[in-house]
């Protein structure tokens, strides 16, 4: 009997990686194509019913309404007009960098507000804007109300 | 000692990498969710804003201006909704206005009152938390924007939201 010394041990790298590779990579090009993200999107919200004048659904019953002032939006031209209530006014030629001047002064009347002992939960904002007005200029005057703290903010639409 | 052999290309990284790859696109993207968003729209920028998790629960209204210098001016809104009877979902146009057998239609309203109220042959419950997301055109002026604001009043829609997009780095 011949008995061999040491008899070599051959170790593969392992199993053959190939066939897990290419479907592992096929899904991950599908994930790829097919996946969509909404990192980019954001939403802004309002959980007021509309106010409308001359029709649209009543409201309930016994409902308390709570204090409310209007924004009111026009554009002359290039340049947009934002008023609120009594207390703000603005005009420049960019929506957003009005809107900024906006959320400070709101914010000064959100502390009005407060100081006066209202609710500021129950401080309804109406955005009644004029037909021509485009929605890259109400999207920053109703982010203006939630920013300085309104968290009810909604539009008021004329009917005839 | 034993010898070692060497196979080939050492995959290992590789494989390692991919996976974690995977994972990430399996936990971070979307697939199959539809929600009848249209992409060509060009949303306005906003800096607040609130990412609503569950879009199940929602109806996403594509609104642009429609044609002026025609007597009654009415806002193109799309949307993703159910077909009646078939169960399926197609892209329509919701018309504000429309005439038929005589006989004046608002599409929009109908559609709302559809998801928020229910819909006792389709065999849909009232839903009362129902939201619309207005996915409007940047130049979309309140005077198309105002109707379908109003149906979704009329609709009894307590909760409206506006698509936006973060604003860039640059």
């Amino acid at each position: 009997m011949k008995i061999q010394g040491a008899k070599k041990i051959h170790y593969d790298s392992g199993p053959n990686m190939t066939p897990l590779v290419d479907i592992v990579m096929v899904i991950l090009i599908f994930l790829m194509l097919a996946g969509s993200f909404n990192t980019l999107e954001h939403y802004l919200v309002s959980d007021v019913p509309l106010q409308a004048k001359g029709m649209g659904a009543k409201p309930p019953a016994g409902t308390i309404f709570p204090k409310s002032f209007t924004i009111d939006v026009s554009q002359q031209g290039p340049v947009f007009v934002v008023k609120a209530g009594n207390f703000a006014s603005v005009k420049d030629t960019d929506p957003i960098r009005a809107c900024t001047q906006l959320t400070d002064q709101l914010r000064d009347q959100y502390k009005n507000f407060k100081d006066a002992g209202v609710k500021t939960a129950d401080v309804q904002i109406i955005i009644r804007p004029e037909q021509n007005v485009t929605l890259d200029a109400l999207v920053p005057a109703f982010e203006a109300a939630q920013r300085a703290g309104f968290s009810k903010v909604g539009f008021g639409v004329n009917t005839k | 000692m034993p010898e070692i052999r060497e196979g080939g290309v050492n995959v290992t990284p590789l494989i390692d990498i991919v996976m974690c790859l995977i994972i990430f696109f399996m936990l971070v993207a979307k697939i199959g969710v539809d929600t009848g968003a249209d992409r060509n729209i060009d949303i306005p920028t906003s800096v607040l804003g609130t990412d609503i998790k569950d879009l199940g629960n929602t109806l996403v209204l594509n609104v642009v201006n429609g044609p002026t210098g025609v007597p009654d001016p009415q806002p193109i809104v799309t949307a993703l909704v159910k077909e009646r009877g078939a169960g399926g979902m197609q892209m329509q146009e919701l018309k504000l206005r429309y005439e038929a057998d005589g006989k004046m239609f608002d599409q929009l309203l109908d559609t709302l009152k559809f998801y928020r109220e229910g819909d006792a042959v389709a065999k849909i419950a009232a839903n009362p938390d129902f939201k619309v997301v207005i996915r409007g055109d940047k130049s979309l002026t309140f005077r198309f924007l105002a109707p379908v604001l109003m149906d979704c009043n009329l609709a009894h829609v307590k909760t409206f939201a506006f698509d936006t997009k973060q604003p860039t780095q640059d």
